[in-house]
C-alpha cells in the first residue's frame, strides 16, 4: 500500500482502524516532500518537527468516534494565518510575518485532529493564475515540471497531486482553487460566499474571497467542507448554510438531475480536446440518469472586465494596510513618513501586485468610478440574474474549468492578458457568490489533466458534491497520479 | 505615451508607490492595455447595481480578551517602550 496515494478518508479509516499510525503517515508525506519539493517548490514553509510532534500527540489521543479526518496531514495555503508560523502570502512584504493568531479554518482543522505539514506557495497575495508571481519562486506542476500548476493556490494543488499531503485548504477569488485543481488533476471546491469564515485569510478581494478544499476526490471535499463550514462571529459575512452532513448525504444517485450546459462556455477560444473531455462528462452523468439541457446565459459575456475592475479595486484598498508601520517589511532608507510608506511598498510588492493596486486606484478615482466600478457592479448583478434564471430550469451547470490545460512556465508572464482571459469560466461563481466544483475528467494529448466545473445555486454544495461523487463512481480519472509519483 | 506615464505617476502617488523608470514604462504599457480592454464595460447598462449587500446582521456586543499587546508588537519593525516608532509626520513637507 502506497500511503501517499490514499484519499484523505481512506487514510483516516486506516488510522482509525490502527492499520496506519499518524506518525507513519506524517513521516511518509515528509519524505515525499524532502525527495521532490526541491524541484516542485510547492511549500514555502515545511513544518517537519512540529508535524511529527503533533502526530505523536494525536496518536496518543486516538479513540473511537473521532472525525473521519483525525490525524490526516494537510497543507495550508500561505495566506491563511497560522499562530507562531510564518505566513508570507508569497510576498517580500510579509516575508518575516508571524501571525499572533490562527485563522478560523486553521482552528477548525486542528480541532478535528489535522496535522499541518507546511504552507503552500501562491501567487503574491493570491494575484495570479500560475503561482509564478510568488516572491519565493514559481511552483512546478508534478504532472509535467515544465508546466505551471495553476494558481493562485498552486503550491497546495501541486503538493496534494504529488502526494505531499492528503488535502489542502486554499482560497478562491476568481478561480484560485478550481483552476489549479483542474491543472493538477484534483477535485476542488469554492463554497457559496459566506459558507466558510474568512477570519485570518489575508484579504485580496473581500467580496469574492472564499476558503475551500483541494482534495483527491469529491468525498474528501465533502468531509473537509463539513469541518470548515459554519457561521463565525469573527466574520460577519458568514451565514448558516444548514448543510447537515455533506459527507453522510452522498448517495451517488443523480437520476433526474437536470444538468445545464451553457452555450457561452463552449464557444470560441476553447481547446477542442478540453471541450471533448467535458462533453464526455455530460455523457457519463446522462448514463447515471441525469437529464442534459442546453442553456444560454448571455450575461456571462462581460465577466472578465467586471471581475478585474472589482478585484483590483478591492485589492488596492485591502493592500493599503502594508505600510511598514505595525508589521511586515519596512524599507531601510527614508527621509520622512511618506517616503517610508512609498519605499516600503515599492520594495515590498512585486510587479503584479503593483499593477493591480494601480488599476484599482484608477477605477476608483474621481471621474472613472462611474465608468468602471459602477458598471462592473452592474455586471455582477446581471450575472447573478442570468445564473438564477439558468437555475430555474436546471439543477447544476457543467462547464470547463479553463479553456486550455496547464501552460508552460513563463508563457503567462509573457502574455498576461491571455492569462486574465482564461478565468472566464471560473469568475462567474465568484461574482454571483455561488458554489462551484472542479473535478478531473481525463487528460489531453500531452497527458495533462483536464478539469470539468460544476456550478450550483446558493448553498447547492450537496448537489455539486453528489454529482461529482456519482461521476467518480463511473470513472477513475481522480485516481490517476502524476508520473513522478508512480512507483515510489 | 507621455500622457499615460503622467497618469501612472499620479496613480502611483495616490497608492504610495514610487516606481523606477523601467517599472513605470512597463506598468504604463500594461495598464494601458488593461484599461482599453475594460472599455468593454462602457456598453453595459447601469441598471440597479446594489453597492453592497447590506444583509449583514450585527452580532451582540460582548467583552472578550483581545490579542496580546506584546505579541502584536513583536511583528512591528521598530518599537520603543511599547510603542511603534515611525518618522515624524508633522511638518514633513518643510524638510523638518
Amino acid at each position: 500500500m502506497n500511503l501517499t496515494h490514499l484519499t484523505a478518508l481512506e487514510l483516516g479509516r486506516a488510522i482509525a482502524s490502527g492499520d496506519v499510525t499518524i506518525p507513519q503517515a506524517t513521516q511518509a508525506a515528509l519524505e515525499e516532500i524532502s525527495q521532490r519539493d526541491k524541484s516542485l517548490n510547492s511549500c514555502i514553509t515545511v513544518l517537519t518537527e512540529q508535524a511529527m510532534e503533533r502526530a505523536e500527540t494525536l496518536q496518543k489521543g486516538l479513540k473511537p468516534g473521532l472525525s473521519p479526518l483525525y490525524g490526516v496531514p494537510l497543507l495550508l495555503k500561505d495566506n491563511l494565518c497560522t499562530q507562531g508560523i510564518k505566513t508570507t502570502c508569497g510576498s517580500k512584504l510579509l516575508e518575516g510575518y508571524v501571525p499572533p493568531y490562527d485563522a478560523t479554518v486553521v482552528e477548525k482543522v486542528q480541532r478535528v485532529g489535522g496535522v499541518c505539514l507546511g504552507k503552500g506557495n501562491l501567487d503574491e497575495f493570491a494575484m495570479g493564475s500560475t503561482t509564478e508571481t510568488s516572491h519565493f519562486g514559481p511552483t512546478r506542476n508534478p504532472w509535467e515540471e515544465s508546466r505551471v500548476p495553476g494558481g493562485s493556490s498552486g503550491g497546495c494543488a501541486a503538493g496534494v497531486a504529488a502526494g505531499f499531503a492528503w488535502y489542502a485548504l486554499g482560497s478562491d477569488t476568481g478561480g484560485s482553487i478550481r483552476q489549479p485543481a483542474g491543472y493538477c488533476g484534483l477535485t476542488g471546491l469554492k463554497p457559496t460566499y459566506g459558507t466558510v469564515s474568512r477570519y485570518g485569510l489575508v484579504a485580496y478581494a473581500s467580496s469574492l474571497d472564499q476558503v475551500g478544499p483541494l482534495c483527491r476526490d469529491a468525498a474528501d471535499c465533502a468531509a473537509v467542507l463539513d469541518i470548515l463550514q459554519g457561521k463565525d462571529s469573527r466574520d460577519s459575512t458568514t451565514v448558516d448554510g444548514n448543510y447537515g452532513g455533506l459527507l453522510s448525504s452522498l448517495t451517488s444517485d443523480i437520476r433526474g438531475l437536470r444538468v445545464g450546459l451553457p452555450v457561452e462556455c463552449f464557444g470560441e477560444g476553447l481547446d477542442p480536446q478540453v471541450a471533448q473531455r467535458v462533453q464526455e462528462v455530460a455523457k457519463v452523468l446522462q448514463h447515471r440518469g441525469a437529464i442534459l439541457t442546453e442553456v444560454s446565459i448571455p450575461e456571462l459575456k462581460q465577466v472578465i472586465p467586471a471581475y478585474y475592475v472589482l478585484a483590483s479595486a478591492e485589492a488596492s484598498s485591502n493592500l493599503a494596510r502594508y505600510d511598514g508601520v505595525k508589521y511586515g517589511f519596512r524599507a531601510e532608507e527614508y527621509k520622512n513618513l511618506t517616503q517610508m510608506y512609498e519605499n516600503t511598498r515599492s520594495q515590498g510588492f512585486g510587479k503584479e501586485a503593483k499593477l493591480r493596486i494601480l488599476l484599482g486606484t484608477f477605477v476608483l478615482s474621481a471621474g472613472y468610478y462611474e465608468a468602471y466600478y459602477k458598471k462592473a457592479l452592474a455586471v455582477k448583478e446581471q450575472v447573478k440574474v442570468g445564473l438564477e434564471r439558468a437555475f430555474a430550469t436546471c439543477d447544476v451547470l457543467l462547464t470547463p474549468v479553463t479553456p486550455n490545460t496547464a501552460p508552460k512556465l513563463g508563457e503567462s508572464l509573457a502574455d498576461p492578458m491571455k492569462m486574465y482571459l482564461s478565468d472566464l469560466y471560473t469568475v462567474p461563481a465568484n461574482l454571483a457568490g455561488l458554489p462551484a466544483l472542479s473535478m478531473p475528467c481525463g487528460v489531453d494529448g500531452e497527458g495533462l489533466p483536464v478539469g470539468a466545473q460544476l456550478m450550483g445555486p446558493r448553498f447547492g454544495e450537496q448537489l455539486l458534491l453528489n454529482t461529482a461523487y456519482a461521476y467518480q463512481q463511473e470513472t477513475d480519472y481522480h485516481k490517476c497520479v502524476p508520473r513522478g509519483g508512480e512507483g515510489r | 505615451m507621455e500622457e499615460t506615464s503622467k497618469q501612472v505617476r499620479k496613480l502611483a502617488h495616490l497608492a504610495r508607490l514610487s516606481l523606477t523608470p523601467e517599472e513605470e514604462g512597463e506598468l504604463a504599457g500594461r495598464l494601458e492595455q488593461m484599461v482599453s480592454y475594460l472599455e468593454a464595460l462602457s456598453q453595459v447598462e447601469d441598471g440597479e447595481a446594489t453597492e453592497a449587500t447590506s444583509a449583514v446582521s450585527f452580532r451582540p456586543d460582548g467583552v472578550a480578551p483581545s490579542l496580546d499587546r506584546d505579541k502584536l508588537l513583536e511583528n512591528a519593525p521598530q518599537v520603543r517602550d511599547g510603542y511603534v516608532v515611525t518618522p515624524r509626520s508633522v511638518g514633513e513637507g518643510d524638510g523638518a
